[in-house]
């Protein structure tokens, strides 16, 4: 049987196929072949949330996950939530309230608060910190991340 | 951290990939949520040189009620059980465990059936299944046998399947009491977890970290006598007692000592849990 994995999946809208080592990790699919640099490298070990990507809406660790296993899926990274260059409100709502300090993190919360937001639309302050339980900032502290969160889903 | 290289089957039934692992031997593992196996891998400490992805048969993520028994198939992540209704129904303690296992990226990947079959001695799933007198299947492209979640887990890593046996389902019986279950979460994993059921008697297993659940027999007992209304300390003695002989880890994550505290803790808070349950009459 052949070690390479023919996968078809959608990118932040665009069709992509590629033919990719099996043991290819999705986080290495996105950033080297795919050039997708929002998709951040930490802990490695599915801890951090670093790493976070969207797979049909649900978020995944892009570093502990294969690229043969998105096969047929639809795959969000913090690039696809632009839409004709403007920024989507949970990213607007993060520059508002300060949510940002290096930036590292950052990728990961909105995609993980945005798919919350995406199955709740009108999470409680308790259900947001529940959804962020998981993504790690060694910057800010996570009152400022939880203010934007709040205010986009309300917005 | 990078996985070696390995060789990605995608069989279409239980047959052909039972049959595979088989031929495969040594070198070969059923993959399923990836969330421990690819960590190991990608860390070396595990090498396999076939995967064989059991994502893609048909009806191994199926919930549902069959006869007496909540029968949950292994393919269903966290995710799924924690938001299946007739789970939240039928074994909401379940339905709780499985929204707080480590995080939503863990839950939303990893399987029920990689999770009891990897037999992560700080998992929790294996301690409240094993409270809740679980059967779980095992096929292969031979033959099929349910056996109790009890006599699965034999220690770190080990459980009763066979190398070419596929876990399937995970089935529990139906209105055979109230159950709770309680942890001491660090991390991505519990320092301790305590599950108690009851119907005539009270079932108390622990997890512990160094081996697999473990049922205390004299809490249990303590528990039926007193009825519910056991004191503090006769319980944290009780427990003290139960595990007194038992291997409990020291490591970086917590020394000894206050792991044994933190399993009585974890008792005493599954009790309490219990007794609500009972309260309300909501399983």
């Amino acid at each position: 049987m052949d070690t390479c994995v023919d996968i078809s999946v959608e990118i932040n809208g665009v069709p992509v196929s590629r033919s990719v080592p099996a043991e290819t990790l999705l986080i290495d699919f996105l950033r080297d072949d795919l050039g997708l640099r929002s998709v951040k490298l930490s802990c490695d070990m599915e801890i951090c949330g670093a790493c976070t990507v969207l797979v049909d809406d649900l978020p995944v660790s892009s570093c502990t996950t294969l690229a043969a296993d998105v096969d047929g899926a639809a795959v969000t990274t913090v690039e696809g939530l632009i839409t004709d260059g403007a920024l989507d409100p949970l990213q607007q709502a993060f520059i508002d309230h300060g949510a940002v300090q290096c930036g590292f993190c950052t990728p990961g919360f909105i995609l993980a608060a945005k798919a919350l937001l995406l199955r709740n639309p009108s999470p409680t302050r308790a259900e947001i910190v529940s959804a962020l339980d998981g993504n790690i900032c060694r910057c800010t502290g996570y009152t400022k991340i939880v203010e934007a969160v709040l205010h986009a889903a309300s917005a | 951290m990078r996985p070696d290289p390995f060789t990605y089957h995608q069989p279409k039934s239980l047959a052909e990939a039972s049959s595979l692992v088989a031929e495969l031997g040594d070198g070969a593992a059923f993959y399923a949520g990836g969330t421990e196996l690819l960590l190991l891998m990608k860390m070396q400490l595990a090498e396999y040189r076939h995967l064989v992805n059991l994502k893609n048969i048909d009806g191994l993520k199926t919930i549902g009620v069959e006869h007496d028994r909540l029968v949950i198939g292994a393919l269903a992540t966290h995710y799924d059980i924690a938001f299946s209704t007739a789970v939240l129904k039928h074994c909401p303690s379940l339905s709780r465990l499985c929204s707080e296992i480590a995080n939503i990226r863990v839950r939303v990947a990893g399987t029920i059936g990689g999770n009891l079959c990897f037999a992560e001695p700080r998992a929790d799933p294996p301690v409240l299944l094993v409270a809740l007198d679980a059967g779980l299947r095992l096929i292969s492209a031979h033959a099929s046998r349910v056996i109790p979640a009890s006599e699965f887990f034999l220690g770190p890593f080990e459980t009763a399947r066979k190398p070419d046996e596929i876990l399937t389902t995970i089935e529990i019986p139906l209105g055979t009491g109230f159950a709770s279950v309680e942890r001491m979460k660090q991390g991505n994993y519990s320092l301790a977890t305590a599950a108690i059921s009851r119907s005539d008697c009270h079932q108390t297993w622990i997890g512990y970290g160094g081996g697999p659940p473990k049922q205390l027999d004299g809490t249990g007992a303590l528990l039926d006598r007193d009825n519910g209304r056991t004191s503090d300390e006769a319980l944290y003695a009780a427990v003290a007692e139960d595990i007194a002989d038992l291997e409990i880890p020291s490591d970086i994550e917590a020394g000894e000592s206050y792991r044994r505290h933190l399993i009585a803790v974890a008792v005493k808070r599954a009790l309490v849990s219990l007794h609500e349950t009972e309260a309300t009459g909501v399983h």
